[in-house]
């Protein structure tokens, strides 16, 4: 796995949940998806985006959550992106 | 997922995906008359939101991980986030609008990924294809991604992300 740009963000000493996470993950010899650093890097503010994806993807909708798994999906195939 | 005039979908699915591709293509080009045309479809405004939503949440995270280096997985890792997604979600806390899911316990998560074992292959000229999008203005840019979307095709994504299960992973690839 390629480092990501920023190194202080990749390498940041990882706060709860996430530091467990981590451990566990290590331990079990999972590769830690780099978009988790992201995500523990400023935990108070991503926690809410967290929950804002959960209620998005999850929550009550018209839209069944496979459909917008797949608008995702489309979504970010049409940036190329193929998260 | 890489020809939407043709794919196997019904008319409706089809005007919803088309909105969604217009927006992502340029969201100021979306009108009145496009939201119209899903309506007529049968699409209600509650469900063009949260799609509207999805898609731009999306956008979000696609631009997140490209400009801070996010990378590709293992195959491994998309098999455990996959199954992380499907089993958990989210997010740690989703009890107040989670329908079906059961909360996670580890955790905040990250956006569903997708697998794609052809990530790595694809991951230089998309970003390739990003830059010459913002140094070149759109028309070359979109021949370019349009080929490169095209290479991208890949079924192996489908099998190996259990969120996608429900339905359609074809459309994917």
């Amino acid at each position: 796995m390629k480092p990501m740009y920023l190194s202080v963000v990749e390498n940041h000493d990882a706060a709860e949940p996430h530091a467990t996470m981590f451990k566990q993950m290590r331990g079990a010899g999972i590769p830690i998806p780099q978009i988790l650093h992201l995500f523990a890097f400023k935990p108070e503010r991503t926690q809410y985006l967290s929950l804002f994806t959960q209620g998005v993807m999850r929550g009550p909708s018209p839209l069944p959550p496979w459909q917008r798994e797949l608008i995702a999906a489309f979504t970010s195939k049409l940036n190329q992106c193929l998260f | 997922m890489n020809d939407l005039d043709n794919a196997p979908i019904s008319d409706k699915d089809r005007t919803l995906y088309a909105f969604i591709r217009k927006m992502v293509r340029d969201s100021t080009s979306i009108g009145q008359e496009d939201v119209d045309v899903a309506r007529k479809a049968g699409w209600s405004d509650e469900a063009l939101y949260d799609a509207i939503t999805v898609c731009s949440l999306f956008q979000f995270y696609n631009n997140w991980i490209d400009a801070t280096g996010v990378g590709d997985m293992p195959a491994l890792g998309y098999e455990m986030s996959g199954h992380r997604l499907a089993t958990d979600g989210y997010a740690q806390e989703p009890q107040s609008e989670s329908r079906s899911e059961p909360a996670g316990s580890n955790g905040s998560r990250g956006p569903g990924r997708s697998t794609s074992s052809k990530r790595a292959t694809v991951l230089n000229s998309s970003r390739k294809s990003k830059a010459a999008k913002r140094s070149n203005g759109s028309s070359a840019s979109t021949t370019l991604k349009r080929s490169k979307r095209s290479k991208a095709t890949n079924t192996s994504r489908k099998s190996r992300r259990p969120t996608a299960k429900a339905s359609q992973g074809r459309r994917r690839g």
